[in-house]
């Protein structure tokens, strides 16, 4: 993914917290983080929006500014206040307060020491400067590398019986959220020493658009290698959507293991 | 766009001293108030301004509970530590299998080293009812 943003403005009110964790947890998810990480960025979110109504508004009137740049192996966070609550807090005196109620053991006080405790505890560094809307803006900065779920790998499997033969067992369908995993499949079906293959269905109940496109994809790369492909154990409704679009015009469809090592070999 | 939390309370049969609560939802400062008008009442009870004398034993069951926030932590400290100046306990049922994402927080703020905690009602139970037993 190259450099995208996204900006929202929030009413400076808690009762919207909701909307941004929401907002923290829709976005992550399509970018494939886990869901371990998830809900940890959503409650790093959480806090520098409690912090942001709270030291640096007045009320509902008042906004907060809430910015997110998706680069390539992170996502950045940007959050704003217009500097208007009662208690001027400037970035220096925040810093200060994060710095030591995050070394003061107390658990119950909690306004620095969430945030900083939280922040720098899961998010791999934060700055906090002046905001051109008039208060303090807080950047957090979150490496994705390490917090996505890696892409699924075909599962080839060489059987004994048949060993230039690669079955690939489609576990799960795959939706438009898993363009690596495609990428996977494909490299992987590129890379491989075997030129017949078997796709194995039986796992999947229905398929989208999507896998429907990755099947002629996959098939096109066969076919360059000189090689060929069977489907086995697909269900009526899913040989009724590849019939539909002609698949099953171009790969041929049987039963199982034992017919699809017949039609491979050409016996 | 409001933070939903239910709360849900019952006792322990023939060990009237036990109050369990079971959150659902989530809770942050905007639903805070309403959780703690709930909790605070096994302290001191609203009516009388008193110590409340039945209650001793206070169960928080966070496994159905999907997020807190650092105000929910700071809350649930003071309530410990208000719970222990007035001879009662506080301990806590969260899961780490069933529910990592509480887990996490109330590791990463260090509330599991100073509250008791279970995986399951029955474990926390168990012990409370041994506790009662040893104290008769």
């Amino acid at each position: 993914m190259t450099s995208e943003q996204i900006r929202i403005v929030i009413p400076s009110d808690l009762r919207f917290s909701n909307t941004i964790r929401n907002f923290v947890g829709d976005l992550l998810k399509v970018l494939d983080v886990q869901e371990l990480w998830v809900n940890r960025m959503i409650l790093v979110m959480d806090e520098l929006f409690m912090n942001a109504v709270k030291y640096g508004s007045s009320g509902i009137q008042d906004n907060v500014y809430v910015t997110v740049d998706l680069l390539e192996n992170e996502v950045v966070f940007y959050i704003e206040d217009m500097g208007t609550g009662i208690k001027k807090v400037d970035p220096e005196d925040l810093h200060q307060i994060i710095g030591v109620n995050r070394d003061d053991p107390s658990l119950a006080k909690t306004s620095g020491r969430g945030l900083s405790m939280i922040v720098s505890n899961w998010t791999n560094g934060y700055n906090i400067e002046k905001s051109e809307k008039g208060g303090i803006k807080i950047t957090v900065r979150k490496q994705l590398e390490d917090i996505v779920e890696k892409p699924k790998s075909m599962e080839q499997v060489t059987l004994e019986s048949m060993p230039d033969v690669a079955v690939v067992n489609f576990s799960e369908k795959f939706d438009v959220h898993d363009s690596e995993r495609e990428k996977t499949l494909i490299r992987d079906v590129e890379e491989s020493d075997k030129a017949m293959f078997i796709f194995d269905l039986h796992h999947l109940d229905y398929v989208n658009s999507v896998f429907i496109g990755l099947l002629a994809k996959l098939f096109n790369i066969i076919s360059k290698k000189q090689g060929r492909v069977v489907i086995i154990n697909i269900s009526d409704t899913i040989k009724d959507a590849l019939k539909l679009v002609g698949l099953t015009d171009i790969i041929p469809v049987v039963q199982n293991l034992e017919e699809a090592r017949h039609a491979l070999s050409g016996v | 766009m409001a933070t939903v939390v239910t709360t849900e309370v019952f006792g322990i049969e023939n060990y009237p001293s036990v109050k369990v609560v079971v959150f659902r939802g989530q809770i942050d400062e905007s639903n805070l108030p309403e959780v703690s008008k709930v909790l605070d009442a096994f302290v001191i009870d609203p009516a009388t301004k008193q110590i409340n004398q039945e209650t001793k034993y206070i169960v928080l069951n966070f496994n159905e509970l999907s997020f807190i926030n650092s105000k929910v932590i700071g809350y649930l400290a003071s309530l410990y530590s208000t719970a222990s100046e007035h001879g009662k306990k506080l301990l806590i049922i969260v899961d780490p299998k069933e529910n990592e994402t509480i887990t996490d927080i109330l590791s990463l703020v260090g509330l599991t080293t100073i509250i008791d905690h279970y995986p399951n009602l029955e474990e926390a139970i168990e012990v409370v009812k041994t506790d009662i037993e040893q104290d008769k």
